[in-house]
């Protein structure tokens, strides 16, 4: 059928693998509302039978005072969108139709036990291609109700109802993929691959693949290092030689909401047995870019290391045995010995440490989560304690400034291999006042009030030994952002067996873990398997749902660590990300 | 700005583990935090259908919760879930640890003219103390009652109603608002579940990480709800006053550090989840006096930084100054400068985006003034319970 719709159903179940004989799904329920036939369901009107809605933002959160005007948002959302689609009923006979209203019933009653029964797990959905549009879309439905006419008899016999549907669904449409299936036929639809001729379902679409990457087909895949490494340490922005994020251009995330994501994650190198991975994965939506360090703010993780090319040289070592400067609990453990290190801004050992090797408030607006990867070599665990310190200057202004024992008692290393505990310090803000921020690069121009490469926020690394012997060795500072979107996996205990570890991890949103629910979920996952199958383990994750804004560069940072051990500089992951982008209206690619 | 979603971490009952078990959205959260004790209560009602409401109902009470929002490595607020109350039409079914006691303990009076409690009855319930921990429950039988009889047959009958979580039910008009709400309380409740029996150990300890020390090494909970080894404290300057006096083990610490040190208020509680040990520790230092919070009568419920930069308000924590920056500009009144308080006490309400704020304008002695109830009741329902503000 021709005109507005070219498809429309009213879909029931998960998706089945063409060719998968052995799939415990039961397949799609179909009640196809253009099928044209002389009988069952039929769009009652192609111009105004069903005209979807566009979803409203909810009431939201203000802050709203009658000192001052107006009134501020502070958060908001979608609310779900409600249609009402009009169908008409044929039947030869009142018994046929009896039949086919069951099913309408049957369907309506599965969509309610989809999310009031807790076992029951085969999503209802909206089936739609618009004509003209690129292709197919779907929505979830939340709730379905029916109003069902008193029948009447055609000249012919045929028994005809009207049937007005009340349908609550979810605010935005997925491209391509149906709720529950598999993320990466939106990559294959991207890319222009066909099945059969291009892959194959069975064999290509699985969830771990056994080459470099962890998937074979992926929107977005990369070698990811557990680390950020310079050529020199003058310039941050431009000189990295490693780079511990994958990239996903606008363009590869079409729409106009956020797009759901499925990321897989693989420990790759270096070759160790029995260890269990889990990952930290961070959103950013603007990306570093050497050519466009100031047109627009960007923001990137940081490792700081503290000499250029440090990965390859020995961790810094802090030997608590220099008088320190200022507080630091000097005035309220007098009774103790207390010994101190400040090092100069940017934590360097070389006095030549100068400002640019600072954070800039432009470049990385945001929030982090501050970790530094360090140990304590000999003494006593509590003996050693460290903070870091966030300062306006070189000396003053400082903020954030929580300490955290060293809790950790290890032997020291060489280099940067072998895992390092991760010790997490604290939260920063950049900038850390408001966001009037003037650059030499803005609007204000030369003379602007505010001069990024003069006067950024410097780091300081301070260590104090309240007793013992305990020598800090330090690899560096992990700075995670976290005000877009930040997630913590967590093995789950008990893990397995040591000859069953963990090295690999799926997180999604998408609804593939989930059968179509936008709920996030991860799983981690043990590959390399000869069978080609998977062993698996349950997973927290905490943070927020990750999801990609689209139309805008994003950036996915991931830190590696051993829920225990901590975190080794020398990693190397496979990440790929797949994803079902999503729209308000009508699909455009 | 991505909207901050408020999901809440469920794992094991802590006597039985740490593992993570499930996590939900938590729907109307608020939370209380006090600069004496840490992570006060919480509450928050949960979208679930009501499968999902009775396997919570059956088997979360006591269970470990978190509060995660944007930032995964902290969160906002932890406790013990210790109130669940189900709601199907027509009928309301609550479990709630309040009440709960699994070993009951009984004083009295041997003989009139004993000022003191001569005979002591304890009872343990140890299938539930397996499950949920130790948590005591004393009661001061009447003086000049013959001791061994009436003790032991009132132990029993209060172990055999009390060991396990209290239920009650109730009717309701058939409207279900909400499937599932909990009700949570911090960690430092945990320290009112035991008396301190006041060892000999613990009478003679003075002065530096004197009485806190001794106390964790030999709880009778040992590390099931507080790293015992990993004391966050810095110098203990107070001496214990070494009296035994029925009070429970958290009213001692609220004497200890309510005293301060002759010239600064300190604080006492027990901290938040540390992630890089996955343990939280008892905190006992001098209250915070920087500045750490700016607040403006123009934005109400919003607090800022000290640099001016707008707080998230599930992040606030007290311990610390806040400075009203609008109002009363030319203060020059006598006393205390009413523009910069100490935050005791804060509330986050995550329907409204806002936290509110309480100072304390007296110095809160309120441990030491329960010491003086010479082995009073430490629950309502076997009498008037020594009159500790936090519960």
């Amino acid at each position: 059928m021709t005109g507005i719709h070219q498809e429309l159903k009213l879909v029931r179940g998960i998706q089945v693998a063409p060719g998968d004989t052995d799939s415990a799904e039961p397949g799609y329920f179909i009640i196809d509302l253009l099928a044209g036939a002389a009988e069952g369901f039929a769009l009652k009107s192609d111009v105004d039978g069903w005209n979807p809605a566009i979803p409203a933002p909810k009431a939201g959160l203000w802050s709203e005072v009658p000192f001052t005007d107006g009134r501020t948002p502070i958060a908001s959302a979608e609310a779900n969108a409600s249609e009402t689609m009009r169908i008409t009923v044929s039947a030869p006979t009142h018994l046929r139709m009896s039949q086919l209203l069951r099913d309408l019933y049957r369907l309506i009653e599965d969509c309610d036990r989809y999310w009031n029964d807790e076992f029951y797990n085969q999503p209802v959905f909206l089936h739609w291609w618009a004509t003209g549009a690129p292709g197919r879309q779907y929505a979830l439905i939340m709730s379905m109700d029916a109003d069902v006419s008193i029948p009447t008899v055609e000249d012919d016999g045929t028994v005809i109802r009207d049937v007005v549907l009340t349908i609550e669904r979810e605010p935005f449409w997925r491209w391509e993929v149906p709720p529950g299936s598999n993320p990466i036929y939106w990559t294959l639809y991207a890319q222009g691959k066909l099945p059969g001729l291009n892959y194959d379902y069975l064999a290509d679409l699985r969830l771990i693949g056994d080459s470099t990457y962890p998937l074979l087909y992926a929107l977005a895949q990369d070698t990811v290092e557990n680390k950020v490494d310079y050529t020199t340490l003058t310039n941050l922005i431009n000189t990295i030689n490693s780079q511990n994020l994958l990239a996903v251009p606008a363009a590869s995330i079409p729409g106009d909401a956020p797009a759901l994501v499925q990321i897989t994650l693989r420990h790759t190198s270096p070759s160790i047995a029995s260890t269990n991975y889990s990952f930290m994965v961070s959103r950013m939506s603007k990306q570093r870019t050497a050519t466009q360090r100031n047109s627009e703010p960007v923001r990137f993780v940081t490792m700081i290391p503290f000499t250029a090319g440090f990965y390859s040289a020995p961790p810094l070592v802090l030997t608590a045995d220099a008088g320190g400067v200022g507080g630091y609990n000097v005035t309220t453990n007098t009774t103790i010995a207390i010994s101190r290190l400040e090092f100069t801004p940017g934590i360097s050992m070389s006095p030549a440490f100068t400002a640019q090797y600072a954070l800039n408030k432009n470049t990385q607006r945001g929030r982090f989560a501050v970790f530094v990867r360090c140990r304590q070599h000999n003494g006593a665990t509590g003996d050693i304690t460290l903070r870091v310190r966030f300062l306006y200057n070189a000396t003053t202004g400082s903020f954030n400034v929580v300490t955290r024992t060293v809790s950790a008692v290890v032997s020291s290393g060489t280099g940067q291999t072998g895992f390092w505990p991760l010790v997490y310090v604290d939260t920063i803000r950049l900038p850390a006042d408001r966001d009037a921020t003037l650059s030499t690069y803005g609007t204000i121009g030369g003379s602007g009030l505010y001069n990024e490469l003069t006067d950024p926020v410097n780091v300081s690394l301070e260590a104090a030994r309240s007793t013992g012997v305990g020598v800090l060795y330090i690899a560096d500072i992990v700075l995670m952002p976290y005000d877009e979107t930040m997630l913590d996996t967590v093995l789950v205990s008990p893990v397995p067996a040591s000859s069953d570890f963990m090295d690999a991890m799926l997180i999604d949103s998408t609804g593939y873990l989930t059968r179509g629910k936008p709920t996030q979920a991860a799983i981690a996952l043990k590959t390399g398997l000869s069978s080609g199958d998977f062993y698996q383990a349950a997973v927290e994750c905490r943070g927020m749902p990750l999801t990609l804004q689209p139309n805008v560069d994003n950036s996915i940072y991931v830190l590696e660590k051993n829920d225990t051990n901590g975190s080794r500089a020398d990693s190397v992951m496979a990440v790929s990300v797949n994803i079902v982008p999503r729209s308000r209206g009508i699909r455009d690619v | 700005m991505t909207n901050p979603v408020h999901m809440l971490h469920v794992y094991n009952k802590p006597k039985l583990g740490a593992e993570f078990m499930r996590s939900y959205p938590a729907l109307h959260w608020k939370h209380r935090i006090l600069a004496m004790g840490g992570y006060d209560t919480a509450s928050c009602s949960m979208p679930v259908n009501r499968q999902e409401g009775e396997t919570i109902f059956e088997s979360f009470i006591g269970n470990r919760a978190a509060l995660f929002v944007n930032n995964p490595v902290e969160p906002a607020w932890e406790g013990l879930i210790s109130r669940i109350t189900l709601t199907l039409p027509g009928v309301v079914m609550t479990r709630s640890l309040d009440e709960m006691g699994n070993r009951i303990v009984i004083n009295q009076t041997a003989s009139a003219t004993d000022a003191a409690p001569s005979v002591t009855t304890t009872v343990n319930n140890t299938a539930s103390q397996a499950i949920y921990g130790i948590k005591s429950k004393t009661e001061r039988a009447a003086r000049s009652i013959a001791a061994a009889t009436y003790a032991s047959s009132m132990s029993a009958r209060a172990l055999n109603d009390l060991a396990y979580p209290i239920t009650s039910v109730a009717s309701n008009d058939g409207s279900v608002n909400a499937v599932i709400e909990l009700e949570l309380k911090g960690f430092y409740h945990t320290l009112d579940w035991e008396n301190d029996t006041l060892t000999a150990t613990r009478q003679n300890r003075n002065g530096v990480n004197g009485w806190f020390d001794v106390y964790l090494s030999g709880h009778p909970n040992g590390t099931t709800f507080i790293s015992a080894s990993t004391l966050d404290l810095v110098n203990n300057l107070q001496t214990y006053p070494g009296v035994q006096d029925g009070s429970v083990i958290w009213q001692k610490m609220q004497m200890l550090a309510e005293c301060g040190d002759s010239a600064q208020r300190w604080i006492c509680g027990v901290g938040g989840y540390d992630w890089n040990t996955g343990t939280r520790r008892l905190y006992y230092r001098p209250a915070d006096t920087t500045v750490k919070y700016l607040a403006k009568i123009a934005v109400p419920g919003r607090l800022f930084s000290v640099q001016g930069a707008m707080v998230e308000p599930w992040t606030v924590r007290p311990d610390g100054f806040i400075r009203l920056i609008d109002a009363l500009v030319g203060w020059d009144g006598d006393g205390l400068d009413p523009r910069t308080s100490y935050i005791s006490a804060l509330e986050y309400d995550a329907d409204s985006g806002k936290v509110t704020w309480q100072s304390d304008d007296n110095i809160a002695i309120q441990g030491a003034l329960q010491i003086d109830k010479w082995h009073t009741s430490s629950d309502m329902r076997y009498g008037q319970r020594a009159s500790n503000p936090m519960m």
